[in-house]
């Protein structure tokens, strides 16, 4: 929802409200209302706004595209975490802790604290002033996330390597969306948890294990919490009256989008869901913690160079981020920044820092070290994002894949070509129907919309790296008539992916499923005309008495007399 | 008096051969849900009982075409 600062700037102070509207031309002589009437005035103009983005440092547009990605509203310590992730960031003064900078973007009148009601007060403590939200005229005139490169050297030697087919990844994300679709949505319960024998049918149809599942020989701790959460947390699902998250478009027409945009609407879910973490049972964490830090990470990603063969080893990123972040996030408790005396000494205050850091690294070593290879082996892995060199079976680097880098860089018009270039249909058969009804998808040569079009009218029995195997069934037959699909649709998809012609027997027996959905007609909200006789049913012309009836005349005449 | 009622928002069953709702009626389990025979082959479904009815249906291996109106 488009938040804007309007109402909230008649409950900052005067002299809050100064500083800011000098953003928009006003002087420290000006009144409140004059200064609430400059502020308004210029957001209203979009050329002012536009002027006025462009006069920003390039760390504070960094910090409004980050709130932009985040939606419009953001955590105060994830902002603060964002804007250090992408390198891009004021200088920090030792004495100074980091969250000043988020405060001169207070001051400056670029964001305030959300549903507060003090909005010129941002604190870090839990609660009021923690949430900070920037107007939507502002975010309009904002772009993507600017990261200043990481300083990192490709690995020399590059062992045995696993990544997952393009197609891969998109046939568990509409097969996700699908099953949705096939239970007509998720029911919550009144806590707003989506209910266990919801999560318990979506996870029978992607046949995966309760605690957790091995995607090519990587384990991924309880999936169906991953991902029911980041589907929810997506903007692929709406919450309807009756407590119910449908999805929002079909996953037929979900399919058609590029495949970095799939990917990253369910990144983008699963970066803000909060109820599932990478690590197995027995590891606690704050779960805003988890949030921040998988925004960091994939910000993090988004700063490696863009080569598209160069791997870099666990030990050179995990290295990285630290630098970037180590002082200011931890999923744990973050050691406390040594409080630097006057009385000291440069030397005492150096080696202060000193053990402040070799501490701080102790702990992530401990804490985050394990999290981030989790992090790279469940999610990043899953989702085709990265492809993992594996040495001993322990993952030693990474890459990011054509999809990797078209996701974190959506900047860019010439990684997204490139993906959907390399993941079109080569316009060899895509699969092939057996006459015992199974559908044998050959996934490098499915395309997504493909993918969907099996996914809604067969039931996967099973999915190996480079092959599906589908099974064409009555009732996944007639999930797929139900859903709308007309019998010569269902047909000469089968065929158009299918360069031999369809067993005769597969095709009378679809036509006889069809048939046999036609036996039974069952109607949810029917309109019956009762008659008092069956002499005036016969005659009609009574019709015309009931003034609602007279739509239904034309119904009623071509119906036989005993069709209701 | 004779005036024709209008009843919108029915829930109904309509087959395609009269053995086949004969069959849901002699089933205990799918009969509870069917509120009033009009014909041979139409039935009022019991208001609020749709859903189950389908999922009778779908259970007893009919495969029923579903129409919101």
């Amino acid at each position: 929802m488009p938040r804007y600062f309007d109402g909230d700037l008649l409950r900052i102070n005067a002299s809050e409200l100064k500083p800011m509207a000098r953003l928009w031309g006003g002087t420290s002589t000006m009144r409140k209302d004059d200064c609430i009437a400059c502020i308004r005035h210029g957001l209203a103009n979009p050329n002012r706004v536009q002027r006025v983005i462009a006069s920003l440092e390039p760390w504070e547009r960094n910090a409004l595209a980050l709130i932009k990605r985040m939606g419009g509203v953001i955590e105060l310590h994830t902002l603060l975490v964002g804007i250090v992730a992408s390198g891009i960031h004021p200088h920090r003064r030792n004495d100074v802790y980091r969250e000043e900078c988020v405060h001169s973007l207070v001051r400056k009148g670029l964001i305030l604290a959300a549903d507060s009601y003090s909005p010129g007060y941002v604190s870090n403590s839990y609660g009021s002033g923690s949430t900070l939200y920037t107007d939507e005229r502002l975010l309009a005139h904002v772009g993507f996330p600017e990261f200043r490169p990481l300083d990192i050297h490709p690995m020399t030697t590059i062992p045995d390597t696993r990544y997952r087919l393009p197609s891969t990844v998109v046939l568990d994300i509409v097969g996700i969306l699908q099953a949705i679709e096939n239970m007509d949505g998720l029911r919550l319960t009144q806590a707003g948890q989506v209910r266990t024998a919801d999560e318990k049918k979506v996870q029978r149809a992607m046949h995966w294990g309760e605690k957790g599942m091995e995607v090519d020989g990587l384990y991924f701790p309880n999936p169906i919490g991953a991902w029911v959460s980041a589907f929810r947390y997506s903007d692929l699902l709406a919450l309807q009256d009756d407590n119910r998250l449908v999805v929002k478009e079909s996953s037929a027409s979900f399919a058609q989008r590029p495949y970095s945009e799939q990917v990253r609407l369910l990144l983008e879910g699963l970066i803000r869901s909060p109820s599932w973490t990478e690590m197995p049972e027995g590891y606690f964490y704050d779960r805003g913690d988890v949030c921040r830090g998988r925004l960091a990470l994939t910000m993090t990603l988004s700063a490696l160079p863009v080569d598209p063969g160069a791997f870099f080893s666990m030990q050179a990123f995990d290295q990285a981020l630290f630098d970037r972040i180590g002082e200011d996030f931890s999923l744990d408790y973050l050691p406390q920044r040594p409080f630097l005396l006057h009385s000291r000494t440069d030397k005492e205050r150096e080696q202060e820092l000193a053990a402040w850091r070799a501490r701080l690294r102790a702990s992530w070593l401990k804490e985050e070290r394990p999290w981030l290879e989790s992090a790279l082996t469940t999610w990043l892995y899953f989702l085709g994002l990265v492809e993992l060199a594996v040495e001993n079976g322990a993952v030693t680097g990474f890459r990011l894949t054509d999809i990797g880098r078209a996701t974190f860089h959506p900047e860019s018009q010439e990684l997204a070509q490139a993906v959907e270039a390399g993941c079109q249909s080569s316009g060899e058969s895509a699969w092939v129907v057996q006459p015992n009804f199974d559908v044998i998808a050959y996934l490098d040569r499915t395309s997504a919309p493909q993918l969907a079009f099996l996914e809604r009218h067969a039931e996967r029995v099973q999915t190996d790296r480079h092959t599906a195997r589908y099974r064409l069934t009555r009732e996944s037959v007639y999930q797929g008539l139900e859903s709308g699909t007309a019998l010569a649709d269902l047909l000469g998809g089968l065929q158009e992916g299918c360069h031999h012609a369809l067993p005769q027997n597969v095709i009378i027996e679809l036509r006889e499923w069809a048939s046999l959905r036609e036996r039974i007609l069952v109607r949810r909200g029917a309109r019956l005309l009762e008659f008092q006789t069956a002499e005036v049913d016969r005659r009609g012309d009574r019709f015309s008495a009931l003034p609602a009836a007279a739509e239904l005349t034309d119904d009623a005449d071509r119906r036989s007399p005993g069709a209701w | 008096m004779n005036q024709p009622i209008l009843h919108e928002n029915l829930p109904m069953i309509e087959v395609a051969d009269d053995i086949i709702l004969d069959n849901l009626y002699a089933d205990p389990r799918t009969a509870q849900f069917l509120l009033k025979r009009l014909s041979k082959t139409v039935a009022v479904v019991a208001p609020g009982q749709m859903d189950a009815l389908l999922a009778r249906l779908l259970k007893a291996g009919h495969t029923p075409k579903v129409l919101e109106a």
